[in-house]
């Protein structure tokens, strides 16, 4: 695993990756998979990190999809998220009010959650955002 | 709920959230446990210990010191396909 800071003049500025700068309700949900950890969400900041700068600095961002575009949760769960067992969700509004950016990011309906930094403490709090881990009911596995 | 940890070995670990322009999910070659195995077309085991997936590898482009690649995930769980190829007496035990 690489652990040497990225030169941000390397990274692919996640501006031309923005699709969208339209301004969505504050009810929009955004869907998470598991597993629903501080650890995997530090551990997917830190590698968008070594690939995405953001404002010219590395990105630590993670991913979610988000119920916009005809997309609702049980659609993302079905046909996006089929592999995960659990999954968890919150608002823009929650994520906004904990002063979060959130970024409309290549194919809708997925979207990056800037955090300040890859660290767990960091993704703890974004995860506190997060409601209960549910069962996914649309996992493609029989069991 | 399923999210028991077992010891699963990934060939690649990817997080299925985490896909870029082209559709595909994306990690980097330096996260593989066996680089040597992640060539275009190989399907390997990746995901994570609690849902780990089947997965195609599409492309490896160089990045800076190393290589990303992209990953298509394949349908259903890997044990899915344990069992059918079981049921065909394609697995060898």
């Amino acid at each position: 695993m690489s652990t040497l800071p990225p030169d941000p003049r390397q990274l692919e500025p996640i501006e031309g990756e923005v699709r969208s700068t339209e301004s969505l309700g504050n009810d929009v949900e955004a869907v998470r998979g598991g597993p629903l950890t501080a650890e995997k969400l530090a551990d997917q900041a830190r590698l968008q990190s070594l690939e995405y700068s953001w404002r010219g600095r590395p990105m630590h961002a993670v991913s979610v999809f988000c119920t916009v575009d005809g997309w609702d949760v049980g659609t993302i769960l079905g046909e996006i998220l089929p592999t995960r067992s659990t999954f968890a969700t919150t608002s823009l509004g929650e994520l906004r009010a904990a002063d979060h950016v959130v970024l409309a990011t290549h194919q809708s309906p997925h979207f990056d959650i800037v955090l300040s930094a890859a660290t767990e403490e960091e993704a703890g709090r974004l995860l506190s955002l997060f409601g209960e881990a549910r069962a996914n009911p649309h996992r493609s596995r029989r069991i | 709920m399923g999210t028991e940890q077992r010891d699963i070995d990934l060939d690649i670990p990817c997080d299925v959230h985490q896909v870029d322009g082209t559709g595909y999910v994306w990690t980097f070659l330096s996260e593989a446990r066996d680089p040597s195995l992640i060539v275009e077309g190989a399907i390997v085991i990746s995901g994570d210990e609690i849902d780990p997936v089947l997965a195609r590898v599409r492309q490896l482009s160089p990045r800076g010191s190393g290589s990303k690649v992209h990953l298509e995930i394949l349908p259903g769980d890997p044990r899915e396909y344990v069992e059918a190829l079981s049921r065909a007496h394609l697995m060898r035990t």
